[in-house]
C-alpha cells in the first residue's frame, strides 16, 4: 500500500493533467479558489470528458501518480480503471500529489459537455483551464446543502459580488 | 449594460435560493481577503490556498500528536 503525502500539491496535480492533454472542467473548492474565493481546499474535483481517448489519457496520468482508492478501508491499494472513469459515478483517489476526485458527472445529466458552457476559460502561465463558473458552482453547492457547502456559500456569493463590482 | 443587469439578476436569484442563515452570513464575509485574492493571478491563488492547507494540516497533526 503506497504512502501518499498529506501535504497538498494541487498546482502540481493540475499541471500534470494539463501537460498530458486531459480534457476536464475544474469544479469544487479549486474552482472557487481560482476565481478568487479566499478558502482552502485539500483535493481537486474535476469533471472529465468521457471519450475513450480522454479516459485513457486521464487513467495514464492517474496511474503514473500512483493513484489508489481513498476510502478502501481494507487498504488493498485498489487502482482506478477505464471502466470506472467512463461510468457515471465519482471516484475518490489518493495520489503521490494528494487527493483527486474525478467525477463522471457533477449531477445527473451534468457531464463535461453539458457543463462546458457553464465554465470560464482561465489562461495563465501558458496553461488553459476550464473552470466551473461561480453562479453554477453556487447553485450546485446550494442544492447539495452539506455542512461543508453551507460554510463556503457566503464566501462564494461575496466573491461573485466583488468580481461583478470589479467589472464596473 | 444589459449584461450587467443580467448578472445582477443572477446574483439576486442565487441569494434568494439560499436559506436565511446562509444569506445572513454573506454580510459577515471579510471582503479584504477577496480583494487580495483578486489581485493575484489564478495560479498564485491556488499556490496560496495550497500552502495554507499544508499549514493547517501541519497544525492539525501537531495537535493530534500531543494528544489534543
Amino acid at each position: 500500500m503506497p504512502s501518499h503525502p498529506k501535504a497538498a500539491d494541487l498546482p502540481a496535480l493540475l499541471a500534470a493533467l494539463c501537460e498530458a492533454g486531459v480534457e476536464f472542467i475544474i469544479v469544487g473548492g479549486v474552482a472557487a479558489v481560482l476565481q478568487g474565493a479566499p478558502i482552502t481546499t485539500t483535493d481537486l474535483d474535476i469533471v472529465h470528458r468521457r471519450t475513450p481517448e480522454n479516459v485513457a489519457r486521464l487513467l495514464d496520468v492517474l496511474l503514473k501518480l500512483d493513484a489508489t482508492m481513498r476510502y478502501d478501508l481494507a487498504r488493498r491499494g485498489l487502482r482506478p480503471t477505464a471502466e470506472m472513469l467512463a461510468g457515471r459515478g465519482q471516484i475518490n483517489l489518493s495520489t503521490s500529489l494528494r487527493s483527486i476526485d474525478p467525477l463522471c458527472q457533477l449531477d445527473e445529466g451534468q457531464g463535461y459537455d453539458e457543463l462546458l458552457p457553464h465554465s470560464v476559460s482561465v489562461h495563465d502561465e501558458g496553461k488553459l483551464l476550464h473552470v466551473l463558473d461561480l453562479p453554477t458552482l453556487i447553485a450546485a453547492k446550494t442544492k447539495a446543502g452539506r455542512p461543508k457547502d453551507r460554510i463556503v456559500l457566503p464566501i462564494l456569493v461575496a466573491t461573485l459580488q466583488e468580481r461583478a463590482k470589479d467589472k464596473r | 449594460m444589459v449584461a450587467r443587469a443580467a448578472e445582477a439578476l443572477t446574483i439576486k436569484a442565487l441569494i434568494e435560493a439560499l436559506d436565511p442563515e446562509v444569506r445572513a452570513a454573506i454580510d459577515d464575509v471579510d471582503r479584504t481577503l477577496i480583494a487580495l485574492a483578486l489581485q493575484q493571478s489564478p495560479w498564485d491563488r491556488l499556490r496560496s490556498a495550497s500552502r495554507m492547507a499544508e499549514t493547517l494540516a501541519r497544525i492539525r497533526d501537531a495537535i493530534a500528536s500531543q494528544g489534543g
